[in-house]
């Protein structure tokens, strides 16, 4: 791959993955343009870039998903290359294409890697054709409910209903008999119409007890596939991954040797180039792929900590057609990672809009906090209510989840409501702690919305001080109070 | 206004950070964070969902998708009455009682507001024996 330059990044996408990809640029010294809707016109992402080009209206589909839009920003911009984050336009086949057709570098895989792994199918028959295992499922072109009921039959209930261009839960409806199918077949329909312009779907063989393993690989310029170990994802909630970790608990030397040398078979196969991650679901000593995803992951901080590399400066040097000089053989220590949602998880995880009041993260060695915004920032309805990631590594896994425990309790995020409560009740149940979580972990034990605590009399006595003695926007004022006293902390 | 304090409780000091934002008070202490409002200023006076089983409100901000039923039809626990999408997602709501349609609040491609009502039902009398 000949060395190409780039001294300026547009970045197509926004919150926390646009401040990671604004940092790695600051310090590699390149320039970076941030792409952005007008509801993100004031975030903490276009405060930080070099520059901010507004593409469009709040909703996504005008603006971070406007192919349009985003190459004619760019290219009004200067910039030499587009980065497309995760989500939107990342896994945009047509969007990589009209990058490069107008000139500019596409910080990925190339159009035709996007294409392959994008449409399960074309992803499915390469998996098959080089011998890697592979759920049972179905894929074919004759739609009709009445096919899709004999072949849920035969696949054997439960069976995923999934939309052919989904990924990251979308489309994805799990059922159990007849009459779940017969609903989940023209919901997964209509979701994967409204998101992907097609109502195409496949079905797969539901796992019960399976574990979702993932492979972070990385094809460098020189055509080398390097891989990066894998990451433990099986804590999700309808499909949205909540914790992450690496590396996988429980995982055997050998099968995670055997997992790691099927993904870079299929990397191979693809001469894929770029970050990118292939999902697998292993049951027992069994394990099958199901995705490949061409892109940077929303959980590639824990590999960043285990491996200690900076994938989202080794994306931009693979643009520049660089090779990597990676060499760590095994994971050091642990990582774990938790997505901090705004959202009401005494109400059954309901998103909670609103601007932040405080917002504060403990310091400390080995946390890292990758957010995408701050103090007086607003969660509007428009986007994902993620506020960020929490990350922390340590020398083993207990320890690790010790950390992560203490920095949710120094966790302060005022104004909205977040999702901090059922994380650390998550990290403290036994079959987490164990390391024995699957899939269906979080259904199993957490599909109910947790139990309000109650207020003790205490509590209720000093919020009620506070309150009287806490004003709104004026300037502190010293209440001589035997209660209280102000101070003022390190920060 | 952000104040930080000490707060003496059982001759131990608790760190307190608070803030009053839109007449409630957000306070963290002892490795928690708690929203205090005072009694009378109660925003919600139809409390969580499962309470009033007999009207089917909007649990967030979003779209109707699809209305299941419509005025007079008889629904059973556990039945799905409509489905609204928000944030990306589906979102089913079904009956949590048996009863009939008394009154539809919305209709499909609808954008509807947090705690709207969505559906009225009459919930049906459980007779013992």
């Amino acid at each position: 791959m000949a060395v190409k330059r780039i001294e300026k990044v547009a970045i197509a996408n926004r919150g926390e993955v646009a401040v990671r990809i604004i940092r790695a640029c600051q310090e590699l010294g390149l320039q970076s343009v941030l792409l952005h809707s007008e509801a993100d016109a004031g975030g903490l992402a276009a405060r930080l870039a070099d520059e901010a080009f507004p593409i469009g209206p709040a909703s996504s589909a005008e603006s971070y998903l406007n192919v349009e839009a985003n190459v004619n920003a760019a290219l009004a911009s200067g910039a030499d290359a587009v980065h497309p984050g995760f989500g939107f336009l990342s896994e945009n086949a047509q969007f990589a294409r009209a990058v490069e057709k107008a000139g500019l570098i596409f910080i990925g895989p190339t159009p035709e890697s996007i294409e392959l792994f994008g449409d399960k199918i074309s992803a499915k028959k390469l998996v098959a054709e080089i011998g890697e295992p592979l759920i049972p499922g179905y894929s074919e072109e004759d739609q009709t409910l009445e096919t899709l009921l004999g072949v849920a039959e035969i696949i054997g209930y439960p069976v995923i209903v999934k939309a052919t261009g989904g990924g990251g839960g979308r489309g994805l409806k799990v059922a159990r008999s007849v009459p779940e199918f017969k609903a989940a077949v023209p919901a997964a329909q209509r979701e994967a119409k409204a998101a992907f312009g097609s109502d195409r779907i496949f079905l797969e063989k539901y796992l019960q007890a399976a574990k979702h393993v993932e492979m972070q690989i990385f094809g460098d310029a020189s055509g080398k596939i390097h891989c990066l170990f894998e990451r433990d994802c099986s804590v999700q909630r309808r499909h949205q991954k909540i914790i992450e970790e690496s590396p996988a608990p429980r995982l055997t030397t050998d099968l995670r040797t055997r997992i790691a040398m099927s993904a870079v078979r299929i990397a191979q196969a693809a001469k894929y180039r770029g970050a990118g991650t292939v999902e697998f679901l292993v049951d027992g000593e069994q394990y099958y792929f199901m995705e490949m995803n061409t892109r940077l992951q929303v959980e590639h901080p824990v590999t960043e900590m285990v491996a200690g590399v900076d994938l989202v400066k080794a994306q931009i040097t693979t643009a520049m057609g660089q090779a990597l000089t990676w060499t760590s053989t095994e994971p050091r220590g642990h990582a774990i990672e938790c997505r901090l949602y705004a959202e009401d998880p005494y109400q059954g995880g309901i998103p909670s809009t609103g601007r932040l009041g405080l917002v504060e993260f403990p310091p400390g060695p080995f946390r890292r906090f990758d957010v995408g915004v701050e103090t007086g920032d607003e969660i509007t309805s428009y986007y994902d209510p993620m506020i960020g990631k929490l990350i922390v590594w340590d020398e083993t896994r207990p320890r690790a989840i010790q950390k992560m425990r203490k920095v949710l309790a120094e966790t302060i995020v005022f104004g909205v409501h977040t999702n901090i409560p059922l994380l650390k009740a998550i990290l403290a149940h036994p079959d987490f702690t164990d390391g024995r979580m699957t899939t269906r972990f979080f259904e199993e034990n957490f599909s109910q919305p947790l139990p309000k605590p109650e207020s003790t009399a205490d509590r209720q006595t000093m919020a009620e001080s506070l309150f009287r003695q806490t004003g709104e926007e004026t300037a502190e004022t010293s209440a001589p109070n035997p209660w209280f006293h102000s101070w003022r902390g390190p920060r | 206004m952000i104040r930080r304090l000490r707060y003496r409780q059982d001759g131990q000091d608790l760190e307190v950070v608070a803030q009053k934002i839109g007449g409630k008070l957000w306070f963290h202490v002892d490795g928690e964070t708690h929203v205090y409002e005072p009694e009378s200023s109660s925003a919600n006076p139809t409390g969580p969902a499962g309470l009033h089983p007999d009207r089917i409100e909007a649990p967030m901000p979003g779209k109707i998708v699809r209305l299941e039923v419509k005025v007079g039809d008889a629904v059973r626990t556990g039945q799905l009455l409509v489905v609204m999408e928000a944030m990306k997602m589906e979102y089913s709501l079904s009956a949590a009682a048996d009863g009939t349609v008394e009154e539809v609040g919305c209709s499909a491609g609808d954008q509807v507001r947090l705690s709207q009502l969505l559906i009225q039902l009459k919930l049906t009398e459980k007779g013992h024996g």
